[in-house]
């Protein structure tokens, strides 16, 4: 049933590919800036390695493609168990400064919680597309929950929040594609939203307001819902719950505990790391105007030194080079990728294959508003690199991989 | 119910909507966000690209400060300034040299080599040009600075310590940041340039001391005038905790200035013998550490490393010596304990020598000291007695003896290195020699300390603290608390059996050492001051005997307990006797300047040295 040709995605490989090579371009740019005072030596190696991930990238996407996606299916939890030994075995390594993220193999540094953003999107898809699956019935929900706090919890633990938000930022359209239920997804999402506001509310604004109103609003939510009574009851009593616990256990934190909270949610309180970047970067966006300053022509890049100004800042000298055109350029072919994975998982017939297009659109969607709502001081600094363009091998291969796995349901889409 | 929008809707063509909707939402609001920025905003991002740029400065946070028992400080900060040099090729510093040698003298050769080295270590980061920059340098620098972009004047401080190398051992020193140690600590802790604890408290109070730094966040223009500070964005440092040592510095430079004036390495250790707190301690010889605080030299550090007397070894906890016949103190605190020899018992007539199978061991008396009690033997610290007691007490019993008084395992003393004392048992013999393979006799060594018995001055120190305090084994410490903080709860833990009779009789012996004619140490008594001693001298294969003396002190209410090595010296009650008697005169001498009480909360002292008597004593005998 495979016709290759007429069903393949032309329209996502070439998004890719120029997506790519801007990238390339871009961390080319960033390693041949003069006036550079990085002491990591950002000499054109990286080019060259990046040039390499590439070339890995472009294999991983043919495998992806190559192996028939049901074969993924039976894969998914032998992935996912090999991802959360990893997870393991990084935390157990000896801490690079604060954080204990990367395996380093000679030359190179490989991060496991990349890989383990395609293993979640593999079980959950699995999980979800059986027949009998229901995400509204606790019986599919609680594994999902629990596949999803075990490396939830591993990569807060290294700290790593940024990526441990992009396991929620991919479930959340995963279950809502399978028929979860608007309050359902409140019901997760709430916990979260006031745990933020009560943190952002007691520490960085001294705003108790917000979450009051919140509060009251949780509360009409139930009241018109209250058909569903138990979820209503539940919904109140947990947030309500979090507004009573989370400020003790929050002074049960060592200070700097609490810092990496409050420097994660407000960048402009940590002057001397994220604060700093993220000014250096929106001064450098803002500058590049409409047109931008040109390929190799900015000028902000190289004044101030921004540790990942070639991988999660990349995004700001892409900005000041080729401007508000080319920022926009790479924002729409993003979103005509992304577009691609969501209409390829209309047209399935596997529930696992639709499935695994919206963990792939919104696996890219969430790192794309992060990133680039980071750079542009809208989000909070999270690590998180900008897929195809960011320097670094991890994230290079897991983005080849789902784009691969993409045009394999595609081609394959009359397939059970 | 859950049935109504459930299977029948997922997937349905309402909830692709919703998904591309809140997408397509998401894309509009960077959409904007970008147009706001580099289209509406524009001019004001690129004007303030083009004409200004901030700059930021890294304030190192001050380090603590470490004061005396009276709170003095003894450890300080001192100002200085040093020019920095941001660069991005070598021949950038080469065309900086040239153009300032025209104005000011310059050795180039000597900076580029420095150059070199930097660039090597750290990469490229700014360059120390001129580390320590003289007024003249300074001012040229800030009114040429047009001239001069790249160089940059910023205050730094440089730990100051008691000159002449006063307790070198003991506050350690700080050095310059190695690559490994900026990798190893959180970002932006430490960056190449600073310095940190290398040795001594300076390294073990690392994480206390060290401050915060902060940062001062300029706008420039191009041209390189000030708009003024950034306060947003601009970070105050905060200064590390100041350490409150029990050390008494007058005591302290008392203890210096005696022992440098032998050549004899020696070291030394005085505790409070209710706490443990350290009064004064030294190692000599020793180093200056304010050679150490701009970063050694090389060749200093080549002389220092190759002097025969080992100025960096830090005899206070890293060395072992036999304790010699202070160590009979614990010989007869297993003998009582364990009932083995009535103590009153006149057990042998000591004749000069002992003869044990076909071997003759010597007392150190070869005239032979006469009939010989448990006490008069200690007093008298005849060999003989204890070699008759050796062929008596089995190798575990005297080995849990001096277990219980510690020479098994380190003082726990704040020091970044220690090493245990040695006690040889049962197993530790069968271990070395073979079961069956060694006899008694080794026995006869271990009574008078001359065996596989050794210990550091910290072991024999708190060996007479303990005995003094009524039994209690303290932990030796200096730091009795940082700023703002409560004490730290020093344990102690106590000696088993070291009581009642046990303990009066060894306090009594110590006593009669110093106070019965014909005491080891009867020449050195004081009419006023009643002390309790016991003297040691510890035979050397490589060299001259080790003189060690241990006392405390007043015998009937002790305060403070000394041990003192002196090595090669010769005779314990000859050599380091007298030192430790001035020592104790110096210390309970009624004129003397006020010892001071341990302050916990008083306000601080001002942060300079009192030009007071004490000062005045120190630099009368040190330099």
């Amino acid at each position: 049933m495979v016709r290759r040709g007429r069903d393949f995605d032309w329209i996502a490989v070439i998004c890719t590919g120029i997506l790519m090579l801007v990238g390339l371009s871009i961390v080319y740019s960033v390693s041949h800036s003069v006036g550079e005072v990085s002491p990591e030596a950002l000499s054109g190696s990286h080019f060259t390695r990046q040039l390499l991930w590439l070339g890995l990238g472009v294999v991983t996407m043919l495998l992806a493609f190559a192996i028939p996606f049901r074969w993924f299916e039976s894969l998914a939890p032998a992935v996912y168990v090999a991802c959360l030994v990893m997870l393991v075995v990084v935390l157990l390594l000896p801490a690079r400064g604060e954080t204990q993220r990367w395996f380093i193999i000679g030359p190179l540094a490989i991060q496991p919680s990349e890989f383990t953003k395609v293993a979640v999107i593999l079980v959950w898809a699995r999980l979800l597309a059986s027949p009998r699956a229901d995400p509204n019935r606790l019986r599919t929900l609680l594994p999902i929950v629990v596949l999803f706090m075990v490396p939830f919890a591993l990569v807060l633990k290294q700290p790593d929040l940024g990526t441990a938000m992009v396991f929620m930022g991919v479930l959340l359209p995963v279950l809502y594609w399978r028929g979860f239920r608007g309050l359902h997804i409140l019901f997760l999402l709430s916990p979260l939203v006031s745990s933020v506001l009560i943190i952002y509310g007691e520490n960085v604004t001294h705003n108790p307001w917000p979450f009051g109103i919140f509060i009251v609003l949780i509360l009409v939510v139930a009241y018109l819902r209250r058909a569903f009574l138990f979820e209503s009851v539940s919904l109140v009593v947990a947030n309500l719950g979090i507004g009573l616990f989370l400020p003790v256990l929050w002074d049960h934190l060592k200070p700097y505990q609490q810092r990496r909270v409050t420097n994660f949610l407000d960048p402009d309180s940590d002057k001397l790391g994220a604060g700093w970047q993220v000014i250096q970067s929106k001064i450098a966006i803002g500058s590049g105007g409409f047109n931008g300053k040109g390929y190799m022509e900015g000028t902000q890049k190289a004044l101030e030194y921004v540790p990942a100004k070639h991988t999660d800042f990349i995004f700001s000298v892409l900005g000041e080079e080729l401007g508000f055109v080319g920022a926009v350029a790479v924002l729409f072919l993003f979103a005509v990728l992304i577009s691609r994975a969501l209409l390829a998982a209309q047209k399935m017939k596997s529930e696992f294959a639709g499935t695994l297009c919206v963990g792939i659109a919104a696996y890219f969607a969430f790192q794309v508003f992060v990133n680039i709502g980071m750079t542009t001081g809208m989000a909070p600094v999270a690590g998180i690199p900008l897929p195809f363009v960011s320097y670094g091998g991890s994230s290079m291969l897991v983005s080849c991989f789902l784009v691969g796995l993409l045009l394999n349901c595609s081609a394959r889409w009359s397939e059970y | 119910m859950a049935k109504r929008d459930g299977r029948s809707l997922a997937a349905g063509p309402h909830r692709l909507q919703t998904l591309i909707a809140v997408i397509l939402l998401g894309f509009i609001v960077l959409t904007i966000r970008l147009f706001t920025m580099q289209v509406v905003k524009h001019e004001e991002y690129a004007q303030f690209a083009r004409d200004n740029q901030l700059q930021r400065e890294r304030i190192p946070g001050p380090r603590g400060f470490m004061r005396d028992r009276s709170g003095r400080i003894i450890v300080d900060n001192a100002l200085h300034f040093e020019v920095v040099m941001q660069w991005r090729s070598r021949n950038d510093v080469v065309t900086a040299l040239r153009g300032l040698s025209t104005f000011i003298p310059v050795d180039t050769t000597r900076a580029l080599a420095r150059f070199d080295a930097w660039q090597k270590r750290y990469g490229r980061v700014e360059f120390p040009l001129f580390p320590d920059a003289d007024k003249f340098v300074i001012s040229f620098i800030r009114e040429n600075w047009s001239q001069f972009p790249s160089l940059r004047v910023q205050s730094r401080m440089r730990r100051s310590y008691p000159p002449g190398g006063i307790a070198a051992h003991v506050f350690g020193y700080v050095g310059e940041v190695t690559p490994d140690d900026v990798a190893a600590s959180p970002e932006g802790r430490y960056v190449p340039g600073d310095f940190l604890g290398k040795a001594g408290l300076e390294r073990q109070y690392e994480e206390m001391l060290r401050g915060t730094p902060g940062q001062r966040a300029m706008e420039v223009t191009a041209s390189g005038t000030s708009l003024g500070e950034v306060p947003e964005l601009s970070i105050a440092p905060v200064p590390g905790k100041d350490l409150n040592l029990a050390m008494d510095y007058h005591m302290q430079a008392f203890l210096d200035s005696v022992l440098s004036l032998r050549p004899n390495p020696s070291a030394a250790v005085v505790l409070d013998v209710k706490t443990g707190g350290i009064i004064a301690a030294t190692s000599h010889p020793a180093y200056d550490p304010n050679e150490f605080a701009m970063g050694v030299s090389p060749s200093l550090l080549g002389d220092l490393l190759n002097d025969q007397t080992k100025p960096m070894f830090n005899r206070i906890s890293h060395a072992r010596y036999p304790p010699a016949s202070t160590f009979k103190m614990i010989v007869t605190y297993a003998v009582l304990t364990n009932r083995i020899v009535d103590p009153s018992r006149v057990l042998v007539y000591c004749t000069g020598s002992h003869r044990f199978g076909n071997r003759v061991f010597r007392c150190w008396e070869e005239k032979g000291h006469g009939g010989m009690n448990l006490t008069s033997a200690v007093v008298h610290s005849c060999d003989v007695y204890f070699y008759r007691v050796a062929e008596m007490m089995d190798v575990d019993v005297l080995a849990s003896a001096a277990a219980a008084f510690g020479f098994d395992r380190k003082s726990g003393i704040d020091l970044p290195i220690e090493v245990a004392g040695n006690v040889p048992s049962r197993r530790y013999y069968d271990k070395r020699h073979g079961k069956g393979r060694w006899t008694q006799g080794l026995m006869l060594n271990n009574t008078i300390g001359q065996g596989e018995y050794l210990g550091t001055v910290l072991h024999v120190a708190r060996m007479s603290a303990a005995i003094a305090n009524g039994g209690w084994l303290v932990e030796p410490h200096f730091v009795d608390h940082a700023a703002d903080e409560p004490p730290t709860e020093w344990p102690r833990t106590k000696i088993e059996d070291l009581a009642g009779g046990t303990l009066t009789f060894l306090q009594r012996a110590m006593l009669l050492v110093v106070e019965q004619p014909g005491g080891t140490a009867h020449w050195l008594r004081l009419p006023w001051l009643r002390f309790a001693a016991k003297t040691g001298t510890a035979q050397n294969p490589h060299g001259d005997d080790h003189s060690w003396f241990t006392a405390y002190a007043p015998a009937d209410d002790p305060q403070i307990a000394v041990a003192l090595i002196i090595e090669n010296a010769g005779h314990g009650s000859e050599v380091a006797g007298p030192i430790v008697r001035d020592f104790l005169a110096e210390y309970f001498r009624a004129d003397k300047p006020a010892p001071g009480k341990l302050t916990r909360s008083a306000p601080p002292p001002p942060r300079t040295l009192p030009a007071g008597a004490d000062t005045a004593f120190a630099a009368g005998v040190m330099w």
